[in-house]
Formats: structure tokens, C-alpha cells, sequence
């Protein structure tokens, strides 16, 4: 399916935000774990030079900068749900230039 | 497949060969879950068929109980939110579409661990609808061995609630 390791990295990435947003309404530290694994896989991406799309990258990095990650839930959540909405037009940005 | 054969010999199945389902027979499929009862022959249901193969690595990013390469999936979703009549509705025609796929030679996974809110807009979902359930599909690499099930006699009761049937002893 993914062939690419530019999608495969895209793909762990958002896997890793799902993660995340599956446990933020559990009281464990799960979703903040994922989160911080999240961040690193994030800081990890520049060092890739196979990965040529860092500018959706880069804004994924600011927007998280912007916000700390530790925070309360409903801060944690609304940061998910903006992150997903980011990775959503991204993928649909690459699929039509694609298609 | 006689129907008795069909319940007892369906699996979860969680690794697919990559072969693609033909179209005739997901409308099969598709056709079963429609038959399906409901709860007032409300039909509350909406299925998505994703076949796209970008859809659906988007799906399976979004579903961390979604396993294996499925060539397809099936997003069942209700209008009106999740009431309690509408997952039963939903049940039964998750179990069609499992069967019936089964009884194509297709396997599937029922899927309810995924985030509602990354696939609602990986399909364009409108407001007000809500995904309940997600059923994979592929012709499956290995068949899984039959998990553990209760026996019989722990599972039914005769008459009244703990009265045992001694008919069910050892089944
Ligand atoms: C409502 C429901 C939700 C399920 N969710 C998942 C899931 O998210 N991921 C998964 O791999 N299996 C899921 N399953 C499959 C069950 O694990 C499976 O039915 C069970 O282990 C029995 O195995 P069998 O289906 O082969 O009889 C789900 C099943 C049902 C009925």
C-alpha cells in the first residue's frame, strides 16, 4: 500500500495522532505519551533527506510549538483536532496533485 | 454455503492477499447488509464502500484496530447520532455483510476502534452523521483458527436466569 517513504512517514505520523486522540479521554498519560512521540517523530523528519515535502512538516512543528503539549485535556484535544485537520488537507492536496 | 456452515466456519480475518474484490460482489454484499432488520424498518444506516486505495490507507491511519492490507472496507454510519436502537441496527447488518462476504470466499474484520472524528472527514461526512462501525474486507491470506468460545452450557440458561439445561451438559 505504502510504497513511498515519504507516504509511509506521512502515514506514521498520523497514525500516531489517532493514537493519541484514541486516549484523550482516559485520565492515564497515554495520549500525552503518543503526543511526545508524536513531537519526536516530527524533529526526526529534517534529518530524512529522502522526505521532500518538509514544508507541511515545518508547519506541523510550529503549530505544536506554539501550544504546549502538556496542557489540560480540552487544550490537548482541540490541538488534535487541528493537527488532524492539517494531515486531512494535506492528503487531499497530494492526492489531487496525484490524480 | 448453507447458513448454519456460514455462522460456524466466519472469522475475523486480519491478513489479505492482495487481490482486489470485483465489484458484482461487494454489491452482493452490500446488497445483504441492506436486508438486514431494523428497529422500526427504520434503515437508519448509510454504508460507505471504500475501495479507493488512497481512501482507505487514510481509513487504516485513522483506525488503530484496523489490521492487515483489507482491499476494502465498509464505513456503516447512522444519521442522528449513536441511539442505543440504531447500534443494534447497525449489528445486524455488520453481521450480514460479514457473512455474506463469507459466503463469497471474502473475509472480514469488524472494526469499532477507530476515531470518529478523523473519519468523518476523511469521507466528507455531513453534520449529524456519525460512524458506528467499520467492516474490512480482503480474501484472506490465513484463514484464523477458531478463537475459544463459551460453551453452551455457560452461556444459556433454561426458563429462568442460573436454571441450567441439562440437555446443553458438555456443549
Ligand atoms: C463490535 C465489535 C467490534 C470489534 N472491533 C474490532 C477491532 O477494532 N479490531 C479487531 O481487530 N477486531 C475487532 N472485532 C473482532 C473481534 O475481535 C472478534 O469478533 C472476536 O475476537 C471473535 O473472533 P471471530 O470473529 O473470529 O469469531 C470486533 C468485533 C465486534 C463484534
Amino acid at each position: 500500500m505504502e510504497e513511498k517513504l515519504e507516504d509511509r512517514f506521512f502515514d506514521l505520523l498520523l497514525r500516531t495522532l489517532n493514537y493519541a486522540m484514541e486516549f484523550v479521554n482516559e485520565r492515564s498519560y497515554a495520549s500525552l505519551r503518543f503526543m511526545d512521540l508524536f513531537s519526536s517523530l516530527l524533529e526526526l523528519q529534517p534529518l530524512i533527506k529522502e522526505i521532500s515535502e518538509d514544508e507541511f512538516y515545518e508547519k506541523l512543528r510550529e503549530k505544536i510549538k506554539a501550544r504546549r503539549l502538556m496542557g489540560d485535556r480540552e487544550t490537548r484535544s482541540k490541538l488534535q483536532s487541528e493537527l488532524l485537520q492539517m494531515f486531512i488537507d494535506e492528503w487531499k492536496r497530494r492526492t489531487s496533485k496525484k490524480s | 454455503m448453507e447458513v448454519l456452515e456460514a455462522i460456524k466456519t466466519r472469522r475475523s480475518v486480519r491478513s489479505f492477499k492482495r487481490k482486489p474484490i470485483p465489484d458484482e460482489d461487494a454489491i452482493k454484499i452490500l446488497e445483504a447488509a441492506r436486508w438486514a432488520p431494523s428497529g422500526g424498518n427504520r434503515q437508519p444506516w448509510t454504508f460507505i464502500y471504500v475501495k479507493d486505495p488512497q481512501v482507505l490507507r487514510m481509513v487504516k491511519n485513522c483506525s488503530p484496530g484496523f489490521y492487515g492490507d483489507a482491499a476494502a472496507a465498509i464505513v456503516i454510519g447512522v444519521e442522528g447520532g449513536a441511539r442505543e436502537i440504531s447500534l443494534l441496527d447497525v449489528g445486524f447488518a455488520a453481521e450480514n455483510i460479514c457473512l455474506a462476504a463469507h459466503a463469497l470466499g471474502i473475509g472480514s474484520c469488524p472494526i469499532a476502534s477507530f476515531i470518529k472524528e478523523s473519519i468523518k472527514r476523511i469521507v466528507d461526512a455531513p453534520e449529524g452523521w456519525e460512524p458506528i462501525l467499520i467492516v474490512s474486507l480482503g480474501y484472506p491470506d490465513k484463514m484464523p483458527a477458531p478463537p475459544p468460545k463459551k460453551p453452551l452450557s455457560e452461556v444459556v440458561y433454561l426458563d429462568t436466569f442460573g436454571k441450567r439445561w441439562e440437555k446443553l451438559e458438555g456443549r
